[in-house]
This record gives C-alpha cells, sequence and structure tokens, in this order.
C-alpha cells in the first residue's frame, strides 16, 4: 500500500442532469487501482443546482482535481478526458407538455416538407428543367413535346432514388445502421454549441475554476 | 434504334434525377437549418422522420412543378387556405436557409472584426430580418413583369 494510487479522470465535455446535486461519479468516469479510492472519489459532490432552475454550470477539471486532493492528498491525478465540461440540469418533474410538443414536431415536419417542396419547385424553374427535357425529347425522338412527357417522370424516380440513397432510409424502415446525415449534423452542431459556451462563459468569468472567486 | 434512344432519354434523365437529388438533399442537410430546428424545438430524437418529410416535399412538389396537374376543381377557399398555409411555411424554410448560408459564410463575424465592432449582434440580426422582408415585398408587389 506504500505506492502512489493513480486516479484516472474522463469527463464528457457536456452532461445533462436530473437531479440538482452533482457527484463526480455522474460527470466523469474515474478508475483507480484501489476501489475504496474510485469509491471515495466518486462520492464527491462537485456543484449543486437550485432546484427549480433550468441551468447550466461551466466547469474546468482543475475544481475536480482540487477536490480529489483534498480527500486523497497523496494520489496522482491523470485526465485522459475533457479540460472544460458543461452541466445542464433541468428539473425532471417540469415536463413540457405532451401536445405541445407535438405540435412543434408538426410545425417541424410542415416547414421539411413544404420548405424543401417549394426550393425544389424553385430550382426545376430556375434551370428550366421542363425546357431541358423537351430540347432532349425533340433530339432523341425527332418530335416536338406538347406537355411533359416520361422523362419527368424517370426524373422523379431518379430523384426518389437519389434522395434515399443520400438519407439512407425510407419512410418507415432504415436501410442500414449509420448515422443519417443530419444527425452526423446534430451532433457537430452540438459540438459547435459547447464549445462556444465554454469559450464564452471563460472569457466572462463565469466559468467555475480553481482561480476563481 | 427507335428503342436505343427512349433507353438513352430513359438513363439520362434518370441519372440527372440522382445528381439533382443528391447535390440538393446535401446542400439542404449540410448547411444545418434542421438540426437547428431540432435543436429549437429539443426533438433531436425525430431527425429521422424530418428527413421523411424533406424527402416526401421534396418528391411530391417536384411532380407537381413538372405535371402541373390541375386542381382547379377544389373549392376556392380550401385552395386559399392551402396557398397561404404553404407560403408560410416555405418562407420559414427559405428565411432559415438564407440566415443558415450568410452563417456558413461567416458574413457578420468577418465584417465585425474588420470594422471593429463587438456589440449589437442582436439588432444586425433583426436588421437583416426586416431587410429580407422589405426586399421581397418589394420584389413580389412593386416590381411590374
Amino acid at each position: 500500500m506504500s505506492e502512489i494510487p493513480i486516479i484516472y479522470l474522463k469527463a464528457e465535455q457536456s452532461t445533462y442532469l436530473s437531479h440538482p446535486d452533482v457527484h463526480i461519479k455522474d460527470i466523469c468516469s474515474v478508475y483507480c487501482r484501489e476501489k475504496e479510492v474510485e469509491e471515495k472519489i466518486n462520492q464527491i459532490e462537485i456543484y449543486r443546482f437550485e432546484k427549480n432552475e433550468v441551468g447550466r454550470a461551466f466547469l474546468s477539471i482543475l475544481v475536480l482535481v482540487r477536490e480529489i486532493s483534498r480527500i486523497i492528498p497523496e494520489g496522482e491525478i491523470k485526465n485522459v478526458g475533457e479540460k472544460d465540461l458543461i452541466l445542464y440540469y433541468k428539473n425532471p418533474n417540469k415536463k413540457e407538455n405532451k401536445w405541445i410538443q407535438r405540435a412543434k414536431i408538426l410545425g417541424v415536419c410542415v416547414t421539411c416538407f413544404l420548405g424543401t417542396g417549394i426550393s425544389i419547385m424553385g430550382y426545376n424553374n430556375d434551370v428550366d428543367m421542363s425546357k431541358i427535357f423537351a430540347q432532349l425529347y425533340e433530339i432523341f425522338t425527332g418530335t416536338q413535346a406538347n406537355g411533359p412527357t416520361f422523362i419527368e417522370l424517370f426524373y422523379s424516380i431518379g430523384l426518389i432514388v437519389g434522395i434515399f440513397v443520400f438519407f439512407n432510409h425510407v419512410p418507415g424502415k432504415k436501410v442500414t445502421n449509420e448515422l443519417t446525415p443530419i444527425q452526423v449534423q446534430m451532433r457537430l452542431y452540438e459540438q459547435d454549441v459547447n464549445q462556444s459556451f465554454l469559450i464564452g462563459a471563460s472569457r466572462k468569468g463565469e466559468e467555475l475554476d480553481v482561480d476563481s472567486k | 434504334m427507335w428503342i436505343l434512344n427512349r433507353i438513352l432519354l430513359v438513363w439520362i434523365a434518370l441519372g440527372t434525377g440522382i445528381a439533382v437529388a443528391g447535390g440538393f438533399i446535401a446542400f439542404v442537410s449540410l448547411i444545418g437549418v434542421v438540426p437547428r430546428l431540432a435543436a429549437i424545438t429539443k426533438t433531436a430524437s425525430r431527425i429521422p422522420l424530418y428527413e421523411n418529410c424533406l424527402a416526401i416535399g421534396l418528391i411530391i412538389m417536384n411532380l407537381l412543378s413538372l405535371f402541373q396537374p390541375d386542381f382547379s376543381g377544389i373549392p376556392w377557399w380550401m385552395s386559399r387556405i392551402l396557398l397561404n398555409f404553404s407560403g408560410l411555411f416555405a418562407g420559414i424554410f427559405v428565411g432559415c436557409l438564407a440566415g443558415a448560408l450568410a452563417e456558413v459564410v461567416n458574413i457578420i463575424p468577418i465584417l465585425s472584426r474588420r470594422i471593429k465592432l463587438r456589440k449589437g449582434f442582436p439588432y444586425f440580426v433583426k436588421a437583416v430580418a426586416i431587410g429580407k422582408c422589405i426586399g421581397s415585398l418589394i420584389q413580389f408587389y412593386l416590381f411590374k413583369g
């Protein structure tokens, strides 16, 4: 037992919490060869939200280091995760109304539906798709096309194929297990938001750090 | 020869469709309108549903614009409601698209850095929105032809 215990910390950049008192085990995974040390660290309380607020807090990993070294002064701490953390807290009892949620979903659906729909109409008009198809029809068949021909139909079929290949799923069924492009975009967006929050917080001095106060 | 021509035409049309769909959808999804809408409404878990809506909207409206079917049989009040409704939501979407486009190319951050302006970002956004609104009103109602 004379050996110095090495404590490894790995925290996620952002954590969503549903209870106001934050312990280290909620925001960070801890590994130490000695299990009782690990247990002790996991129980350290690091932050406390107001019970009813919907809030976020910014933490530097150094706060965790300080709290841990208070309890285990002889330990050596190695951080292998993020250096700045965001905690989001929302009281689980204050759930949003189910119908408001559904209305929002419906709103986004309608916006997506009509939005892309009218955008593709604009695109077809802009590049004069019908005219291009009529010209092609005339070149290949020698007869003038009056109104839409079968080319438009196959263009539309191609459109369908292209969309579902790109999105990787057809309505009601997943084609593969990969994330869809917009889900990937969502993760990137989330990361950007977290990063911007953290930069803003440390500039304004809102981040809880060892040198603050 | 006749059949060969038709096959070639069908091939061209299919290829065009796939290319246009890929480009169009890539544009819409990479510019990040849907993630933002999902973030605002806190419904990120429904993104596959939103993607289906994008896809179906694209398909149906494409058919409408190419084949221009005759819907003049439906009652006038219903067509008014449908048209105004689609106008509103298409406006929301295009507004998001325009905002996202301006953001992707970093106009406001770069401009404000060049002229060393640190404050007033909320006003810029409002100014952009009002400008777009007035601009499109002028275009639609005052420009003739």
